[in-house]
């Protein structure tokens, strides 16, 4: 993927401008426009929960370069001067060379007060682009006992958190339930994507998928902070081989699996790294035959050996690369008729690795 | 090569769920530009996208004399140029497949020599005899090179061993059959990919979502609501030292014949039955065995052709035709065609298809147009400016996207209209960038989708309709060929060539 966090700027300085007047302004910025070098489109409106943290400009600039869209930002300001005010902004994002891409971004800011946050979610949906799908994300911790978050959930088709920030049985229960009445993206579970993909590679060789029933044992190292992704993955290919009776134990679980009990142990490591991306992956077949899948050995590349009886008797590099947060939600923002599947998989049996 | 013994478990839900077998890709002609600039850093980019099984090979074939690692060298600077991304660490890896063989194919020995070769990548690479062969090389070698492939037994079946062929396939009707003849003797046609890369557009491939994916536009499309069709590639490029190449060719045979035809039919095609190869194929191929195959008269009345003669591109002096290198004296070659045609259909009967191609023109633009007939009544044609004709655009290249241009009323107290555009842009809408129209054909080839790729029937019609305009055009001196000069939109005879049926070409 090749979507970074890209510079941005503005069409106009942002401007404070009454609630009842922030399509106005936008017309107003969009007239202003006539060389033609901006163009306004819309494919979906983005509403951003920021917490009272700033600094998503960039990010959301990344995705506006792409997806041309509506963002709307509620940000808690205890100092704002009314309940709710608007700032009224378009971004167009730097390209290369920095040109300014053709196609903006209106980013509409919401400051509001702390206890006006229930009044909130009706002035988002008087500001909804009509007819177009609406993406939720809550940047932040995980909201789903929090009122707004009901409230704005029922006026989005797709609600985007990252259980990464509150990985409790708690909240992945309550993650379990809303996925199945909403479109949930996690980008907790989007992280680990290249991993699935890298560790499904080396298994489309017809001899090594044999060797899929023959593992009984998988070590995960991760970045020391977060065991989410580490779970996420164990959940992914436990639910995928359709390995039974997780048993939970101090930093792995057991399953069983075709061949007799399978040993699954995650271990942390320190780096600089975002913590809890993953660091690699040995899988043992049960005799002495192990893959190992590593990362960082290679700028932007993973290694894939296969080791039997001490010789490799196969390798081979494949593209890795962390993804920002910009790119991230990209890929969320590409899922819009459904939950994935296998993430409902992967999380039914996260939930009953962590219970105890 | 595209099914397995059992499905991987793990590949379920992900966005890559298919991946080719090991395969062993054969390049004929390595040494030159196509495989240097295009198929190499095509297959790169298809690596690095992890499309490609880990024990992906592919083995260049020359002439020149050349090891491993020089090619290696040279496909590297190929890729750094050309990939849509490099990614360092990657190459290394990637290099470790790429092979080189250097022989005259002209020779029995050659094929033994290269079977020998191939059985040993087999060995080291675990490719399991599974080949794709890759013809960049002259169609002039093509008898030599298959009969000796049959003769040496390195045909297989489809499930192991396809052939790619690239264009031209064959220079007429005749060539064209004795051509297919050659290859179909020795590969079944469910091997054989001739591969034309404007299907591998996304936006070619568009045309059949936007068609039959939509319910509102496929109604309006047929003779009851089209009035005309515009079909027009346009090159600003000249000869780029292909003049020799470009005598033999011209504009039919190089650009109509094959990338305009292949656009026509997906435009014209009935909805298939499904989307397998020989489901879409089937269905342009009807179109084609529609198409009115024309007299000379016909020829003289419905086409146009033309030379550019010196002018100015950006703002720079270029010579003509006739003084570019490579060129005869008084050439008849036509750098530009424009041709009307008609399909002899019920969806299509009486809408004149206009097809338009050449170099040298003013932009690089590919483009398909509908022109909607006026509507029945004349209520608002006393108004100022009057309706104007709805026209649907496809844009195939550059700024790949749809354009709807309808009335709209002016504001104000008076019954003014104008028209206006409602448009669609890829680059606008999605995230990802499109891939390389080979990244693409060379994928589908190796999971064994012939969907994209001309079967010979199709290529046969094509030249049967092309092949009495050739005729026509063989002959006649300088003097019944146009000229325009070199950075207009053409000849002024392709202006008269709608203008008698009160059309005139898009302004792109």
């Amino acid at each position: 993927m090749s979507l970074d966090t890209q510079a941005v700027v503005a069409l106009r300085e942002p401007k404070m401008v009454p609630l009842n007047q922030v399509d106005h302004e936008l017309n107003r910025i969009w007239a202003t426009q006539t060389d033609g070098s901006a163009t306004r489109a819309s494919t979906f409106n983005l509403v951003v929960w920021s917490g009272n943290s700033g600094g998503l400009a960039e990010v959301i600039g990344a995705i506006a370069v792409q997806y041309p869209c509506r963002t709307l930002v509620i940000q808690e300001d205890a100092d704002a001067a009314e309940m709710i005010t608007a700032e009224v902004t378009a971004y167009c994002p730097l390209g290369s060379g920095g040109q300014r891409a053709s196609v903006c971004c209106e980013y509409v800011t919401l400051h509001t007060r702390p206890n006006t946050l229930g009044e909130v979610s009706a002035a988002i949906l008087a500001l909804l682009i009509p007819d177009l799908p609406t993406y939720l994300w809550w940047h932040g911790g995980m909201p789903l006992s929090n009122p707004l978050f009901q409230d704005l959930r029922g006026i989005a088709e797709f609600v985007i958190l990252d259980s990464a920030t509150d990985p409790t049985f708690c909240t992945f229960s309550l993650l379990d339930r809303l996925a199945q009445k909403t479109i949930v993206g996690d980008l907790a579970w989007g992280r680990i994507r290249e991993w699935r993909e890298l560790t499904a590679k080396a298994f489309d060789d017809n001899k090594r998928r044999m060797d899929l029933g023959q593992i009984s044992r998988v070590e995960l190292e991760y970045v020391a902070g977060d065991t989410t992704q580490a779970w996420f993955f164990i959940g992914w290919l436990a639910s995928c081989l359709n390995w039974q009776n997780p048993q939970i134990q101090p930093e792995g679980a057991v399953f069983q699996g075709p061949s007799g009990a399978v040993e699954t142990v995650w271990q942390s490591v320190s780096n600089d790294r975002q913590p809890g991306n993953l660091v690699s992956i040995k899988i043992n077949f049960g005799s002495e035959k192990d893959l190992l899948i590593r990362s960082g050995l290679i700028a932007d590349c993973a290694q894939v050996e296969l080791d039997e009886g001490g010789q490799c008797t196969f390798e081979q590099t494949e593209v890795l690369q962390d993804l920002t947060l910009a790119q991230l939600l990209a890929q969320e923002l590409q899922h819009v008729n459904q939950t994935d599947p296998l993430y409902q998989a992967a999380l039914g049996l996260l939930l009953s690795l962590i219970k105890d | 090569m595209s099914t397995s013994v059992s499905p991987n478990p793990l590949r379920a839900g992900l966005q890559i769920s298919k991946v080719p077998k090991p395969v062993v890709m054969v390049i004929f002609g390595a040494s030159g530009d196509l495989a240097q600039r295009k198929l190499i850093p095509a297959l790169y980019d298809l690596a690095r996208e992890r499309y490609l099984p880990a024990q992906f090979t592919v083995v260049g074939v020359g002439r020149s004399p050349m090891g491993d690692d020089e090619f290696r060298t040279k496909m590297y600077e190929g890729v750094t140029k050309h990939a849509r991304e490099f990614i360092p660490g990657l190459w290394e890896s990637f290099a470790k497949g790429l092979f080189y063989l250097s022989g005259d194919i002209n020779t029995s020995e050659f094929y033994d020599q290269m079977r020998e070769f191939l059985a040993t990548i087999d060995q080291k690479r675990g490719t399991l005899g599974n080949r794709v062969y890759y013809l960049s090389i002259p169609p002039s070698t093509f008898p030599i090179l298959l009969e000796n492939m049959g003769t040496h037994d390195l045909v297989g079946t489809a499930e192991n061993v396809r052939i790619i062929v690239e264009k031209p396939f064959g220079r007429d009707l005749g060539t064209a059959q004795t051509l297919n003849g050659i290859v179909r003797r020795v590969f079944a046609e469910d091997q054989i990919y001739r591969i034309d890369h404007y299907l591998g557009k996304e936006t070619v491939q568009n045309i059949l979502v936007f068609r039959f994916a939509n319910a509102i536009f496929e109604p309006l499309w047929d003779r009851k609501y089209v009035d005309h069709v515009e079909i027009t590639v346009a090159e600003t490029v000249g000869l780029e030292g292909r003049g020799k190449y470009y005598e033999e060719s011209g504009a039919l045979r190089d650009m109509l014949q094959n990338h305009l035809m292949q656009v026509l039919t997906m435009v014209c095609m009935e909805p298939p039955a499904g989307l397998g190869a020989n489901s879409v194929r089937d269905e342009k191929v009807k179109v084609l065995r529609s198409m009115e195959i024309m007299t000379e008269a016909q020829v003289r009345a419905n086409t146009v052709r033309a030379q550019y003669s010196a002018g100015f591109m950006a703002g720079k002096p270029v010579p003509g035709y006739p003084e570019e290198q490579g060129v005869r004296e008084g050439s008849i070659t036509p750098t530009y065609a424009a041709v009307k045609f008609h399909i002899d259909n019920w969806r299509w009967s009486g809408v004149p298809f206009y097809l338009r191609t050449g170099k040298r023109l003013t932009k690089r633009v590919s483009e398909v147009s509908l022109h909607f007939r006026q509507p029945p009544t004349h209520l608002f044609s006393r108004y100022t400016g009057g309706p104007s004709p709805d026209v649907l655009a496809l844009r195939i290249q550059p700024d790949e996207g749809i354009t709807l241009r309808f009335d709209t009323k002016v504001p104000g107290p008076d019954m003014a209209m104008r028209p206006v555009n409602m448009d669609f842009r890829y680059s606008d809408t999605f995230a990802k960038k499109s891939p390389e129209a080979y990244e693409r054909l060379l994928l589908d080839c190796l999971q064994g989708d012939q969907t994209l790729f001309a079967r010979a029937d199709e290529v046969e019609y094509a030249w049967k309709v092309v092949t009495p305009i050739l005729d026509a055009w063989s002959t006649g001196t300088k003097e019944d060929l146009a000229t325009y000069p070199a950075g207009s939109w053409g000849p002024v005879a392709a202006e008269r060539l709608l203008g008698e049926q009160g059309h005139q070409w898009r302004r792109l």
